[in-house]
């Protein structure tokens, strides 16, 4: 039985649906993250989990009780904030001590767990400052502290990341990933980055319109989207509109245009879109002819425009070193069969 | 970036503020004056009518003028709070409404509402009862001290009180260790505010003025229109002062001009 | 759980709610009532309907003097409040930082003072011997003492001296959202000063205008102490009318119906100045 499971979640507001039919499973000590751009419902999912929003519909269950009934109080769930919600008047040892305080835990207990949640943020020397006198990575890691602290059955993560400069960002990143694994418990992140989901969890799921689109390990998600709006969401693609001339073993014919592909997937119907990854492409000497339009360098990689008879195809071939293709030279685009995959609408 | 004024926009501004403090210096020198009229301008000074105060019944009147200051706005931001809580922290029907309803005495003057209010103790026998009065002022500040609780309760991160509920805290704990502490300094100067209203409030207050429930602006304007001599000149240079002293401490609180941008009072 | 939920915000505010309808409500109502009592020397209040009392207010010119004094005196106030408060709020809005402050606290500062202390200023500096009057004289400019006490131009100064401020920090409001870069750009693009004043300040600093002339309108309108210390007994306004009725002729209705009606005139006043200027300056507002 999974440890978190969400079944028909649906949360309206008025006549609008911000969360509209979400089923969801965890395991036990998962990272999931719930990945989706803004107004997806993510975030309403999350505030369902924790218990601030009440569902129109649908339960949530944590470890086979279910949470309607439940207080958020009683639910023993950790919570990190974008904005941290740190107590401005209480001192950071006051803030990660205050669930703990609710718990009724004697004060030298308490102490010595403050102290060793500080010390698991790296952050033992700053116990009597208040808040304001921190940084913003620090008070995002006494955030993390004190939901910790309070051996919470699960941890949510509501976009922690998101008020942090880019640096800081993604030393964050791995080092909440590693304090996760060491105390191995239950996560879910909501963001609407996708490096960081693809990074950071075990499991991603892609919303969409107040529903999980897709979900899986982030390779398999990534690899094999399944629909348009993801395989654009999670990286960048190529999608071109296509229309089915045969079938075969898993694997499609498809036309565009006077080209014809192989594809791997399957749809219904006599059209199809075509997904190819960009840094799937490669430059050979066979394959769809093409011009090349602009080049940009990028630094580890260049990305290329590319003009052929299926149309205008982005290239990302990684720099070694060597010449690159200049522009207005002519090439041939090519890629390994799996790479071509085709998405639903 | 432009900025900076031209010489006639100063010439403007210097006559402005000679305007603005022309009346205010003029009561401060003449409360500095020894004769018992007025005798400005004058080259003799004293300090005898400050002396004089003590003996006045302007003390009695201050002191009433203090307590039904504090207690008055000490009850608006009593049921202020509340109020201010369920219509910022709570979608329901009637609630634009009451909104309305609360912030309604500033609609309505301040000569009608002590008619309202010598009308309403006559009927229910309240006559020269302070408690009446200071209900009454308790209606003219209440709109300020809503005010500032709601800006203090919709200035406040809400996600500091969900991650406090969600570490374990009821929502009463919740209302008592984070919400409070964290709009307390927008509380403070809301009661600060409604303090100096009530402190000043003379158009409703005159008109239920008994020997009880005189207090010392009533006792200023009827001294004034009997005769105008250096003693509430001198008073109203000590009201001047104290006036400075809370305004410094505002200003360095809480800064000035956002606290005065709902004060209404004549 | 949710019976309790729903009923939360309306216990909340039950106190609130309470207070204003025993203390401002229903005391309201006893005024209206009463306002249609009748009243005689010899017998006092006599409870029952009549219209007597509106008939002599609306109908006697002795009132009709008394209302059309008020409200000139409260459009020249607001107008004067305008033509001065306005200027001198852009002035403040464009001083560098520490002027900016300190003259800001300068004029709203007396905001504080009781409005008796600021009233008594004016009635040293105007009265006969007073300030003003002394020095005129000892410059040549007049040679008899003149008139400023209980005069209507004596009671307009001292009021726009205690609204002003009102004015001042209504409109320095609206055009601290104005962009220093905005009037930079406009003379950038050839504007002259004048134009960038009407087309680009005067807009952004209209919104303040006009809530800042209600403001001071609907207090000048209803002020008491300083027209009463200023006016005296011989320039009467509507509250020292209703203030004698009530306190020295001891005509309780009749002093009701004198409120009553300023009160149904300022509350038309405010929503229609509200409707109007919605209407007009729509497009100003957002």
């Amino acid at each position: 039985m999974p440890f978190l499971e969400i079944q028909g979640l649906v949360k309206r507001y008025g006549s609008v649906a911000a969360v509209d039919g979400v089923d969801l499973a965890v395991e036990r000590g998962e990272f999931l993250s719930l990945l989706g751009p803004s107004g997806c419902g993510k975030s309403t999912t999350l505030l369902a989990i924790a218990g601030f929003v009440e569902p129109s519909a649908g339960s949530i269950r944590i470890d086979g009780r279910e949470m309607a009934p439940v207080k958020p109080n009683r639910r023993n769930i950790g919570i990190v904030f974008q904005s941290f919600a740190l107590f401005p008047h209480m001192t950071v040892a006051e803030n990660v001590g205050f669930g703990l305080e609710m718990r009724r835990v004697s004060a030298a207990e308490r102490g010595h767990r403050i102290a060793e949640a500080l010390a698991l943020v790296r952050l033992d020397e700053l116990a009597g400052r208040y808040p304001k006198q921190l940084s913003g990575g620090q008070q995002q890691r006494v955030a993390l502290a004190r939901a910790l602290v309070i051996r919470p059955d699960l941890l949510l993560l509501d976009e922690p990341m998101s008020s942090l400069d880019a640096k800081l960002r993604e030393e964050m990143r791995v080092e909440i990933r590693d304090i996760q694994r060491r105390v191995a418990i239950t996560t879910i992140l909501v963001t609407h980055d996708q490096a960081e989901a693809l990074l950071m969890a075990d499991r991603v799921a892609v919303m969409d319109r107040g529903r999980i689109a897709r979900i899986g390990r982030p390779y398999e998600v990534y690899e094999d989207p399944g629909s348009a709006f993801v395989s654009n969401f999670l990286g960048r693609t190529n999608l071109i509109a296509a229309t089915v001339v045969g079938r075969s073993g898993g694997r499609l014919r498809l036309r565009v245009g006077e080209v014809e592909v192989d594809a791997t997937g399957d749809v219904n119907g006599s059209t199809a879109m075509l997904s190819l990854r960009p840094e799937r492409l490669s430059f050979g000497s066979d394959g769809v002819p093409g011009k090349v339009e602009s080049c940009l360098f990028m630094g580890g990689q260049w990305l290329y425009r590319v003009a052929t008879p299926i149309g205008e195809l982005a290239v990302i071939r990684p720099n070694e070193g060597g010449a690159h293709v200049p522009e207005g030279g002519t090439v041939r685009v090519t890629w390994p069969p799996e790479a071509a995959r085709v998405v639903h609408e | 970036m432009t900025v900076g004024n031209g010489r006639l926009a100063l010439l403007f501004h210097a006559a402005f503020i000679a305007f603005i403090l022309a009346p205010l210096i003029v009561v401060g020198l003449v409360a500095f004056t020894p004769e018992a009229y007025l005798s400005i301008p004058t080259t003799r000074w004293s300090l005898r009518w400050f002396v004089a105060i003590w003996n006045s019944d302007f003390i009695p009147a201050f002191w009433i003028s203090l307590y039904v200051g504090c207690a008055s706005a000490t009850i608006a931001l009593l049921v202020s709070v509340p109020a201010a809580i369920a219509t910022a922290r709570h979608q329901f029907p009637g609630r634009d409404a009451l909104v309305a309803y609360f912030l309604s005495p500033l609609m309505v003057p301040h000569v009608v509402l002590g008619v309202a209010l010598l009308r309403f103790m006559a009927e229910v026998g309240l006559t020269a009862n302070i408690f009446g009065l200071i209900m009454g002022h308790v209606i003219v500040i209440m709109p300020f001290t809503l005010r500032l609780a709601l800006a203090a309760l919709t200035g406040m991160n809400r996600h500091c009180e969900w991650a406090a509920w969600s570490l374990g805290a009821p929502l009463s704990v919740v209302f008592r260790r984070v919400t409070l502490p964290m709009i307390m300094p927008g509380l403070a100067g809301g009661w600060l505010l409604a303090f100096i209203q009530s402190f000043d409030e003379l158009t409703m207050t005159v008109f239920v003025a008994s020997p009880g429930t005189t207090t010392l602006p009533v006792r200023m304007f009827q001294y004034i229109t009997d005769n105008i001599d250096p003693m509430v000149a001198s008073i109203s240079t000590a009201l001047m002062l104290l006036a400075v002293v809370m305004m410094a401490a505002m200003e360095r609180v809480y800064g000035l001009e956002r606290l005065l941008a709902g004060k209404g009072d004549n | 759980m949710s019976d309790r939920r729903i009923l939360a915000p309306y216990a909340l505010s039950a106190p609130a709610t309470a207070v204003l309808t025993a203390f401002m409500a229903a005391p309201l109502v006893m005024v209206l009532m009463l306002s249609f009592n009748s009243f005689t020397m010899a017998t006092g209040i006599r409870p029952g309907f009549t219209w007597a009392n509106y008939a002599e207010v609306l109908g006697d010119s002795y009132f009709h003097t008394i209302f059309g004094r008020t409200f000139l005196l409260a459009a020249v106030v607001t107008a004067v409040s305008v033509l001065i408060g306005a200027p001198e709020a852009y002035i403040i809005h464009r001083m560098r930082p520490p002027w900016r402050s300190i003259f800001l606290l300068i004029v709203l500062g007396p905001l504080l003072v009781s409005v008796i202390v600021r009233t008594l200023g004016w009635a040293v500096l105007l009265g006969n011997r007073g300030m003003v009057n002394t020095l005129m004289m000892r410059l040549g400019l007049i040679e008899r003492p003149a008139e400023f006490m209980y005069t209507f131009t004596g009671m307009a100064v001292a009021l726009v001296h205690v609204l002003v401020p009102f004015m001042v920090l209504s409109v320095w409001a609206s055009l601290r959202r104005l962009d220093p870069a905005v009037e930079a750009a406009g003379l950038s693009l050839g504007a002259s000063q004048a134009t960038v004043l009407r087309r680009i300040v005067l807009p952004q600093a209209m919104p303040g205008i006009l809530s800042g002339s209600l403001i001071v309108f609907t207090l000048a309108a209803s002020a008491f102490a300083t027209p009463a210390i200023v006016g005296g007994r011989r320039l009467k306004v509507a509250a020292m009318a209703a203030y004698d009725e009530f306190l020295n002729s001891q005509n309780w209705p009749l002093g009701a119906a004198i409120v009553v009606v300023l009160l149904i005139a300022m509350v038309t006043i405010v929503l229609g100045y509200n409707r109007i200027v919605e209407r007009r300056f729509h497009q100003v507002f957002q």
